[in-house]
């Protein structure tokens, strides 16, 4: 199978599943137990692939038990798209099984490098932004699509340095990779924070730069201030700017399935649900504004608010 | 931020993210080494590690492997002979959480066989089944029955066997006599129940050879046996 056997990416790249949280260890028994009122669950694809050759073992079972009531989406961390080692098939083999078992609503990982000569640092290292990286990322997002039979997601990477070589803005670098691979766009706010802060963009350029038909999913999540430098760390409730940035995502993307993540410091679910609450009301707020705006602008919105609709009935 | 601390929270994370992975595998490997040396004992430990096994899985639950191989030629740590041991069953642990699973056994094939099928019947341990031999008591190092400084002091050497296995959705450390762990060995090793029957007689005392078909009961009751071979 080709890109161009993919449905052309029209208006709406994905279904909207509404509101989700990224299905942590810690909260399995909560989830199996009590089952939240939570419309969707992420799940680190790595964590159930298994070790040393084996299948994903419980934490596997664990998610289909919970695949049962919930939407699954996986988001990996270590197919290291933008690395000059050549893809590892073996790996691709182990996620595209496991997608057959889990059969998500779809897939994704990082426009990033995770490592070199066979090493993986287990980090998400940033790319330079030039026309050759581009070239040399859509063919292997284009390979990894076509062995796995499946438009995937690539979600921008917070990032603490830059490279002298990069020829454009990563708002386009990302827009242009997405577009030639025929690939969606992962567009994590917090992310596109933390980098305007670390390099002194304006984060609404960033998404004003950003194709509103190749967005899929958004994240939230938060980071760690040090001394003005901003860390992802995922270890802290999403911060007051971020929320104001997905506000203004809300605003130029419309509803879009929207995930919240934390990795460290994990607190108790209903913290989450707290949180996930927040993300409503903004989007609330957002479609109050969007019933207010003339009818010719509404009417380009109509598509991505009858979604909404559909989703709340 | 200098463009060198900026490249620092990159050598750092790597360093940090796999530390603390490791650090929650070898939960009691952490815990004594900081008994023994200090807080930073094992994030030390690691350095020189990852300096000699770069992780090359996509999983990060993979880097530990050959932590305890590893420890066996780590001169620092040579004070604490039963350190590669101790590690060794903790990966076990791991090891045997992730194992595939396997179907129930069947046991009304067991009920419908005959005396002389038994007899030449050969058993399949359940894929979790780990087995550790070694000349120290880890597993009271490991859940706390001696503690860290006792551990860290002068312990003696005893053999200890131990099996490792998941029941359910955790993989627990059950200790096991030298005989029981020989004839899980033999059943490994796919020899027949009668061959079994004939070493333990030669090899054990009477009571432990009249304790064989009780062993299989349990084995059997506790999903460690999966599979009867009848030929």
């Amino acid at each position: 199978m080709n890109s161009e056997q993919y449905p052309r990416v029209t208006k709406g790249l994905l279904p909207n599943l509404g509101f989700g949280v990224g299905l942590r260890p810690p909260h399995y028994s909560h989830v199996l137990e009590n089952r939240p009122d939570i419309d969707w669950f992420e799940a680190l694809s790595e964590n159930y692939i298994g070790i040393a050759g084996t299948h994903g073992g419980p934490p596997l079972e664990i998610l289909l038990k919970i695949r049962e009531d919930y939407p699954i989406v996986l988001h990996g961390v270590s197919l290291s798209i933008g690395s000059v080692d050549p893809l590892d098939m073996s790996y691709l083999g182990r996620l595209k099984e496991l997608y057959s078992i889990v059969e998500p609503s779809w897939v994704s990982d990082h426009m990033c490098w995770t490592g070199e000569g066979g090493v993986n640092l287990h980090d998400l290292l940033p790319l330079p932004f030039t026309e050759e990286t581009i070239r040399h990322l859509v063919s292997r997002v284009q390979s990894v699509q076509e062995f796995l039979g499946r438009r995937i997601l690539l979600e921008n990477v917070s990032s603490y340095l830059t490279y002298d070589e990069s020829e454009m803005p990563e708002w386009e670098f990302l827009s242009e990779v997405a577009k030639r691979s025929d690939s969606g766009i992962l567009l994590d706010i917090n992310n596109i924070y933390v980098s305007s802060v670390n390099h002194g963009f304006n984060p609404l350029t960033f998404l004003d730069g950003i194709p509103r038909d190749r967005v899929g999913q958004f994240h939230l999540a938060g980071h760690t201030n040090l001394d003005g430098f901003l860390i992802d760390t995922h270890d802290e409730p999403v911060p007051e700017p971020v929320w104001r940035l997905y506000g203004e995502a809300l605003e130029r993307f419309g509803p879009v399935s929207t995930l919240l993540e934390r990795d460290d410091n994990i607190p108790e679910f209903d913290e989450l649900m707290a949180e996930i609450d927040h993300a409503k009301s903004i989007q609330k707020e957002w479609i109050g504004v969007a019933e207010r705006i003339p009818a010719p602008a509404q009417a380009r919105r109509a598509s991505t608010l009858a979604a909404l609709d559909h989703h709340g009935a | 931020m200098s463009k060198v601390s900026r490249l620092d929270v990159y050598a750092e994370g790597y360093f940090s993210r796999v530390a603390e992975g490791l650090a929650a595998d070898f939960a009691a490997l952490d815990r004594v080494l900081r008994a023994a040396y200090d807080e930073d004992g094992f994030r030390i430990l690691i350095a020189h590690y990852l300096m000699e096994h770069p992780s090359r899985s996509q999983n990060i639950g993979d880097v530990g492997k050959h932590l305890p191989e590893f420890l066996r030629s780590y001169t620092f740590t040579q004070e604490l002979p039963w350190l590669p041991d101790l590690a060794r069953l903790e990966w076990a642990v791991i090891e045997s959480f992730y194992a595939d699973r396997m179907p129930a056994l069947d046991l009304e094939l067991l009920q419908a066989a005959s005396e002389k099928q038994w007899e030449s019947a050969r058993f399949v341990l359940d894929s979790s089944t780990r087995l550790i031999e070694t000349g120290w008591p880890v597993e009271s190092i490991r859940n706390g029955t001696i503690s860290d400084n006792d551990a860290c002091g002068d312990i003696a050497g005893e053999n200890c066997h131990y099996l490792v296995h998941r029941q359910e959705r955790e993989a627990e450390v059950f200790p096991v006599t030298s005989m029981q762990a020989k004839v899980l060995n033999w059943i490994r090793e796919s020899h027949s129940l009668g061959t079994i029957c004939g070493k333990v007689e030669l090899n054990a005392d009477e009571a432990a050879a009249a304790s064989v078909m009780t062993w299989f009961q349990e084995w059997v009751g506790q999903g460690l046996i999966r599979k009867v071979i009848f030929s």
